[in-house]
């Protein structure tokens, strides 16, 4: 019979967190390319992007601009893969630190959360890693 | 450090109590700020109702009530780390029905807020809330790194 402890725990639950890790990845990952891909593959998208971090006091738009999208790109990339996965865990959440402070928190809490998640879920994913459905596991095994 | 280090940063793991601690304080204070004036306010409440009745779902005056009391509990389970991995399972079933019935009208953009909330759910459900949470007194051997 289950115990009380057991049943307030659901420690069974635990054989599903590697399917979980893969589904914050691809999540993750498909909104970053859902978002960015316009602006990195469409012509005047960048020039856009570049004004609107123009207009939000960025420094260096149009260096900024260019680095941001293809950062988030091959980031996203890197989680689908799951590979090198805490660096694109880092790159992700450093990058929508960096969106709250100057952009989102003018929209209030509703407004940030998105970004707020995508720093939670990047640093989750750099401090426990992408599961075992991913490259990285494989070369930590095989090393 | 070898190569393979370099690209997978193990040394971050030391880390991912703190990580969790941060995604259960963000989204369980999210989930008590996106209902609480609901709870304050009968007149928000009746407001949500009609929003139900809006979108289809069945028995609005009830579902209302429900809904906003479970988000509410849930919240506060994830900051205190108190039966996280019920909360996780209610806040992620939760967010799939609000996904399936509102948000997907609104597309990619407008359901991502709610898919966070249903893999982060699922996240604490799997996992726990790891070690700075109230769970750990109870069953301390739940910890699971990486």
């Amino acid at each position: 019979m289950t115990s009380p402890r057991r049943l307030l725990t659901l420690t069974p639950l635990r054989g599903g967190r590697d399917l979980v890790l893969l589904l914050i990845r691809l999540l993750v990952a498909g909104f970053l390319i859902v978002s960015a891909a316009p602006y990195g593959f469409q012509a005047g998208k960048l020039a856009e992007f570049a004004s609107f971090m123009a207009k939000h006091g960025f420094a260096a738009p149009q260096l900024l601009a260019p680095l941001s999208i293809w950062a988030m790109l091959l980031a996203s990339l890197a989680l689908i893969a799951g590979l090198a996965t805490a660096w694109a865990g880092l790159v992700v959440a450093f990058n929508f630190v960096v969106a709250i402070a100057m952009v989102d928190r003018f929209q209030g809490i509703d407004g940030s959360f998105p970004s707020a998640s995508l720093v939670a879920m990047g640093l989750l994913l750099a401090a426990v890693g992408p599961g075992r459905y991913a490259l990285d596991a494989g070369l930590a095994r095989r090393s | 450090m070898r190569n393979v280090e370099v690209l997978t940063l193990p040394f971050l793991s030391r880390g991912s109590d703190a990580a969790l601690l941060l995604m259960r304080l963000m989204v369980g204070s999210f989930l008590i700020f996106g209902v609480w004036d609901n709870i304050a306010s009968a007149e928000r409440m009746t407001e949500f109702e009609l929003f139900l009745t809006k979108f289809g779902f069945p028995l609005p005056k009830l579902m209302a009530p429900f809904s906003v009391w479970a988000q509410f509990a849930c919240g506060l389970a994830f900051i205190a780390g108190f039966a996280t991995r019920w909360a996780g399972l209610i806040c992620a079933f939760n967010f799939v029905v609000a996904i399936a019935m509102v948000d997907h009208h609104q597309r990619i953009r407008g359901s991502f807020p709610s898919a966070c909330l249903v893999v982060i759910g699922l996240y604490l459900a799997t996992h726990g809330p790891g070690r700075l949470a109230l769970d750990r007194l109870i069953a301390p051997r739940t910890l699971g790194t990486r």
